[in-house]
């Protein structure tokens, strides 16, 4: 039996932490949750975490979700990297879905502390034994430059969204890639519009419906 | 000592409580069980109804204020809807707090796992926690109540992170954590867990 004592925690580091996640809960306008109700629907475990409120403003709309696991079993990718965890909702369905396909190494980048935790925390309390997985609280660029090269088989790219830097990331990511490998990456279409970045890259995207201003999936797959 | 359960429901998970959570919660012989939120009243439990407030998992804050407020036993096991209880939780819990001085500052962990096919696997409840730092997991709980009544649940950070951030007020105020590893266990039995259904 563990014991925890009061003494073990730094004192200074709850109101920080209050302060930040409260600011998590971003409600969405009704006709976003309306339409997305609409579209979980069918699958009973993406209308839970929907009805749990878990899909927040700015997580991975839930049909994308699928499609990002679908094509993480179809890859049969070991080696995953997701940059920019936010709640670690989709970082737990690409834990689950690497679980099930008999395991693999598992890395999230999260540039901010209280992000990091809430990722951290949801995948730790997952039946994920056979997964090797790391949240780096780091920038996302010495991630990357963390990974060997040829190492990596399926990235999900959902950081920083202006174009410069989601072009220098893909940049920087392409020679660490195995062949056949997949980048993908959130928000192509609407605000963001990261479609053309994905294109000068070889890659393609796809326009599917959003939650907020921007969505869809850019693919690019290595030769 | 006198001991009472708070099932925290919601009404997707109806079913779960009906076929399996309940009848474990019943089983036990607690000196209280009360059921907040979307369910129904039944042979062994009362059931509190609540309305939503944030349509989120924070409600759970909440609704496990309104347990705490609706019982009066000196320690609660708060208990999420996706989990049940082993059939020796309370025999070990008796047998744990026998062999044990817990006060008003002690809080016990149970132990969680989840089965996959002929496996049973393990779960974390928090410990270690994030860079070390523990918390409770909000799956299930066994408080002293002068705990929450010195730290309510809806006192916490209104946060998906709740068990996290009401863990570390506990802690900043010298309560001490228990965490069990062989006894006391509570079962993940979501159905839909598993998100490549």
């Amino acid at each position: 039996m563990a014991v925890i004592h009061a003494e073990d925690v730094a004192p200074d580091t709850m109101i920080h932490l209050m302060e930040s996640l409260v600011s998590f809960i971003v409600p969405l306008p009704e006709e976003f949750n309306v339409m997305a109700h609409r579209a979980a629907f069918p699958v009973p475990s993406l209308r839970e975490e929907w009805d749990l409120g878990n899909y927040l403003s700015g997580s991975t709309e839930p049909w994308n979700v699928e499609i990002l696991a679908a094509l993480l079993k179809a890859s049969c990718a070991k080696t995953v990297l997701e940059c920019g965890g936010y709640l670690g909702c989709t970082s737990a369905w690409l834990a689950l879905t690497l679980q099930q396909m008999g395991g693999g190494t598992f890395h999230i980048a999260e540039l901010e502390a209280e992000r990091a935790m809430a990722c951290d925390k949801r995948l730790s309390e997952l039946p994920i034994k056979d997964v090797t997985w790391r949240v780096w609280q780091d920038d996302v660029f010495n991630v990357i430059a963390a990974q060997p090269d040829d190492s990596l088989d399926y990235v999900w790219v959902d950081d920083n969204h202006e174009k410069e830097h989601v072009d220098r990331e893909i940049t920087a990511l392409i020679p660490k890639m195995r062949s056949k490998g997949l980048i993908l990456g959130h928000d192509v279409f609407g605000s963001c519009d990261l479609q053309e970045i994905f294109v000068k890259h070889g890659g393609y995207a796809l326009d599917f419906p959003k939650l907020g201003l921007a969505g869809g999936i850019g693919i690019i797959q290595i030769r | 000592m006198t001991i009472a359960c708070v099932v925290i429901a919601s009404l997707k998970r109806r079913a779960l409580l009906d076929e399996l959570v309940m009848p474990s919660v019943v089983a036990q012989g607690f000196d209280e069980v009360v059921v907040v939120g979307d369910f129904h009243s039944g042979d062994g439990w009362r059931h509190l109804p609540f309305a939503s407030l944030t349509g989120s998992t924070i409600d759970a804050l909440f609704k496990r204020d309104v347990g705490t407020a609706a019982t009066s036993s000196d320690w609660i096991l708060y208990l999420c809807d996706d989990h049940r209880i082993h059939p020796d939780f309370s025999k070990d819990l008796l047998q744990l707090m026998r062999e044990n001085t817990f006060g008003p500052k002690d809080v016990i962990v149970p132990a969680r796992f989840c089965t996959r096919g002929e496996e049973k696997i393990g779960l974390n409840m928090g410990w270690p926690g994030y860079l070390g730092r523990a918390y409770i997991g909000g799956h299930g709980g066994i408080f002293p109540r002068a705990a929450v009544q010195d730290v309510p649940w809806s006192l916490a950070p209104w946060s998906p992170q709740w068990d996290y951030l009401h863990s570390r007020i506990l802690l900043e105020r010298g309560y001490n954590f228990h965490y069990q590893s062989a006894s006391c266990y509570i079962e993940d039995v979501d159905p839909n867990g598993e998100p490549w259904l």
